[in-house]
């Protein structure tokens, strides 16, 4: 018997691997979309018009950054010997003009080219049909994803004459070109991969593309930022230091024409390209979103939501691991002087990763009351209830946190969710300081001091999350619309944590010589650690009394949800 | 017996407090056409896409040809065609090419798609527009390319969401010779309309429907026989109403004449609810004859959908 179970779980790989392929190169929505642009002579016009532009923009950059006219004047002529230092960095600033301006349009137009795909489908009343088919919805996806990415693909092969220039005129090598390329290929599928989440979840094409160009906006200025931070393993100015950090990074289009993201990222006696971890990275970015994608579709049958759920935690760790690691190697370790806070550089380190984990907790605020609420009322729940689909679940459900439901989209599910996210986090970004630290002359306390912070710094967003989670139940009690209880649940966390206190922290802050900063911050008690970021000295002190109120208010508020429901109970009984 | 190829039990949709659908039952054969009859909003649209795999059933069970579509909906697809009341069709797409994107969508080989193409444009009688473009074909022709569409993969099950809407007389006729043709070929259909006339001539099996309940459902005739226990006869005497109250005392008088009365209008028509059979209705003619009686008309009523939509939903659509 167990002769034959090898064989059959290869050959189930193979066919799921055979499906994988069949989706990428044999789909029929790629082969339909693609006969629809490129049939007519509009893609032709199109094309022109962008040689023309690339063409002017060419030139142009050529005169910006060498001073020098197409057609120059003899004077300018005479004047014009530069020495080779000079020339150089001419050029290479004529380079960097050329695939800035390459990097931008990818920002451009890599997200309308999905934006509009699926809600496009949606609104032409086309999408029903492609429904009832057994294309799955990654295959449809996938295949959406696929032809605008082949339409990419064309703009940047149309572009290569113009970039062909600094190959010619010695501003870059041939392999900079073909490297700088793939990345700019490998960011555009990222970028494209969100417009396409965005045509899934929103309602109309105008708002999908508005959403698209503010979250690519934000994740292309944010990663550039962080690139350009004192982050080490991603800033400008220290070429000895390339970490996987830098490859994450350098899914923005304008990270990967610098020159860091050429080099190798060191794994003991090996060098990896950055660009092989950047395509890496990539295939799991877009996996996810594409996933994400399927489950707004909505389309029943698949097992989106646990896959999304499972590739979320994965990533998440996977993210913390590579951001501490890179986070760690930025500080200098054993050269107390150059921060002068007289604290650790291990107190330092797990500051910021605190920091950062308190921003991703900022980040993923607005979300929260949709992941707590109980999804439906209890007379909707079907007679096979909730085992049989997984979608339903009754307000009055008493088990209401179940780890074995972390995977499906059930309130009991949510809170499990959540804390096995912060686990993700918290294991990721151990894993990575530890990884980094090892070889080094790092003493023990400071890797326990980070710990203990990273420590400190979960517990106390755990209990916002079951804050979160407690008034999300109670609103789901008192408003019966799944709408108006998110928005209910999410005023009411914004009237804890700011009204009790408020009152309080004026009387005291008025007493006082404080800023306006002080008044603001008191207002915000149990949010404020999120405000005061980047002083790790006082992280432990400002989050004891937060993290024991935000415990204790959960606990609150779960009493009076119960005592709500008990007296439902009984006038329902009577 | 045979077993059903699709069977519901119980459907219901819900939308928060809202029902769409309550409690839906349904099982048909194969070549059954089912005619779903009902006003707009009534949530004929609803139960078809729950049929269809699209709209996730709040509870109840369907099966189609004993796969649970609620359970199973990847499963159910390829046995099912849906056309969509309202829908849109791809700018810069050919006929063919159209036709071929859904049979590859089925997994089709390239020669399996080739065949199935030609002979679902010869079905639907649209071979000589295979290489027009399919934003400039008339809106009865892009019914029935989308028809040919639910024909690539040779389903057991075609739900079909008001085929004939918008369509002028011509191009209906066309439309529902199709269908019939289909049900002849063997395969269960569900068409809804809310225009009675439409369904009449080709359903072997109603459902009516209102306000998100089913009212009625089961064969034409069976249906008729429950709403209308007795045969209803229309005698029309020579001499008009003069004549006609003396005909229906007659009438009154006679055994398996439970009731007649005198119709409204110039001509004097008498209507009888009658128990008898064929021989008795001759034997009645016959009699009336021998009796004096001058008839120029004597005539069964027969009930037809309309009659049994307006009795169905009385008292319930206001």
């Amino acid at each position: 018997m167990t002769s034959t179970a090898f064989p059959i779980h290869g050959r189930l790989r193979l066919a799921a691997l055979r499906q994988s392929v069949r989706s990428l190169l044999f789909n029929p929505v790629v082969v339909r979309d693609l006969r629809a642009q490129m049939r007519g002579t509009k893609s032709y016009w199109f094309q022109g018009a962008y040689l023309l532009l690339l063409g002017t923009l060419a030139v142009t950059g050529y005169t910006l950054s060498t001073g020098q006219s197409l057609m120059p004047r003899s004077e300018d002529a005479a004047r014009s010997t530069l020495s080779i230092v000079e020339a150089q960095s001419q050029l290479q600033g004529f380079y960097y003009f050329t695939f800035g301006t390459l990097a931008a349009l990818i920002c451009l137009i890599a997200p309308a080219l999905t934006a509009a795909s699926i809600v496009g489908e949606r609104q032409r009343l086309s999408l029903d049909l492609l429904v009832t088919t057994p294309l799955t919805a990654g295959e449809l996806l996938t295949g959406k994803l696929v032809s605008s990415v082949a339409f990419l693909g064309l703009l940047l092969t149309l572009s290569l004459p113009a970039s062909a220039l600094c190959v010619l005129l010695g501003g870059a090598t041939l392999g900079d070109v073909f490297r700088t390329y793939l990345l700019l290929a490998i960011g555009g599928v990222t970028l494209a991969s969100i417009g396409l989440f965005f045509s899934c979840a929103a309602r109309t094409t105008l708002l999908a593309v508005i959403w698209s160009y503010v979250t690519v906006g934000i994740v292309v200025f944010g990663t550039f930022c962080l690139f350009g931070s004192g982050v080490r393993g991603g800033n400008f100015t220290d070429p000895g230091a390339v970490s996987p950090f830098t490859a994450l990074l350098a899914l923005n289009p304008f990270v990967a024409i610098l020159p860091r993201a050429a080099q190798s990222v060191p794994f003991g006696a090996f060098a990896v390209p950055v660009w092989v971890l950047t395509a890496g990275f990539a295939a799991l970015i877009v996996r996810l979103m594409i996933t994400a994608s399927a489950y707004r579709l909505g389309v029943y049958g698949g097992s989106a939501a646990s896959s999304l759920r499972r590739q979320t935690i994965f990533l998440l760790g996977l993210l913390a691991l590579v951001a501490s690691q890179g986070m760690l190697q930025a500080s200098p370790l054993g050269d107390d002087s150059t921060y002068g806070y007289g604290y650790g550089h291990g107190m330092r380190l797990g500051g910021t990763l605190a920091a950062a984990l308190l921003v991703a907790f900022l980040g993923m605020t607005p979300f929260l009351p949709g992941l707590f609420v109980p999804a439906a009322a209890p007379e909707d729940a079907p007679p096979g209830g909730v085992e049989e689909t997984g979608v339903w679940e009754t307000n009055a459900d008493s088990r209401a946190y179940r780890l074995s439901r972390v995977f499906r989209p059930v309130h009991a599910g949510a809170l499990p969710l959540f804390h096995l996210c912060l686990l993700a986090v918290f294991g990721g970004a151990m894993t990575g300081a530890f990884i980094a630290v090892r070889g080094s002359v790092v003493p023990l306390e400071r890797y326990l001091e980070t710990v203990l912070l990273l420590a400190i710094t979960a517990l106390y967003l755990a209990g916002l999350g079951l804050l979160f989670w407690q008034l999300a139940r109670l609103a789901a009690c008192l408003v019966r619309r799944v709408s108006g209880a998110r928005a209910l649940a999410f005023g009411l966390f914004a009237l804890l944590a700011a009204l009790p206190i408020m009152g309080l922290a004026l009387i005291s802050n008025n007493s006082q010589n404080s800023s306006w900063e002080d008044h603001i911050l008191g207002c915000l008690w149990l949010l404020r650690p999120l405000f005061k970021l980047g002083q790790p000295q006082e992280i432990v002190a400002l989050m004891a009394f937060p993290t024991a109120q935000a415990y204790v208010l959960g606990g609150i508020v779960g009493l009076i949800r119960g005592m709500l429901i008990r007296k439902a109970d009984r006038r329902a009984a009577g | 017996m045979n077993t059903p190829l699709l069977q519901a039990e119980i459907l219901r949709k819900t939308y928060g407090p809202l029902v769409a659908v309550e409690g839906i039952s349904l099982e048909l054969h194969p070549g059954d056409i089912f005619g779903f009859i009902g006003p707009n909003g009534a949530g004929k649209t609803t139960t078809i896409k729950m049929l269809a795999t699209l709209l996730q059933p709040t509870s109840g069970t369907a099966t189609i040809d004993g796969i649970d579509l609620i359970r199973y909906p990847r499963e159910v697809r390829p046995l099912i065609g849906y056309m969509p009341d309202a829908f849109g069709v791809y700018d810069d797409v050919k006929v063919w090419e159209y036709l071929d994107f859904f049979a590859a969508a089925y997994r089709q080989s390239r020669d399996e798609r080739t065949a199935t193409v030609d002979r679902v444009l010869e079905l639907t009688d649209l071979t000589e527009k295979r290489d027009a473009f399919v934003q400039g074909l008339s809106r009865g022709m892009q019914q029935r390319l989308c028809l040919a569409k639910c024909l690539v993969h040779d389903p057991k099950v075609l739900l079909l969401d008001e085929p004939a809407s918008g369509l002028d007389p011509r191009a209906r006729i066309v439309i529902k010779e199709l269908i019939t043709r289909l049900g002849q070929m063997g395969k269960t259909i569900i068409v809804s309309s809310h225009i009675l006339p439409e369904l009449s001539d080709f359903c072997n099996r109603i459902g009516i429907m209102e306000r998100s309940h089913l009212l009625i459902s089961g064969d034409v005739e069976t249906i008729i026989r429950q709403l209308q226990p007795t045969r209803q006869l229309l005698i029309t005497p020579l001499k008009g109403v003069g004549a006609s109250g003396p005909l229906r005392e007659d009438l009154e008088a006679m055994p398996q004449v439970e009731k007649a009365t005198v119709e409204n209008g110039d001509d004097g028509t008498v209507r009888v609810a009658f128990t008898g059979g064929l021989s008795e209705q001759a034997a009645l003619l016959r009699t009336l004859i021998e009796r004096g009686h001058a008839l120029c008309s004597f005539t069964e009523s027969a009930m037809d959908l309309e009659d049994v939509f307006l009795r169905v939903t009385t008292g319930r659509v206001n």
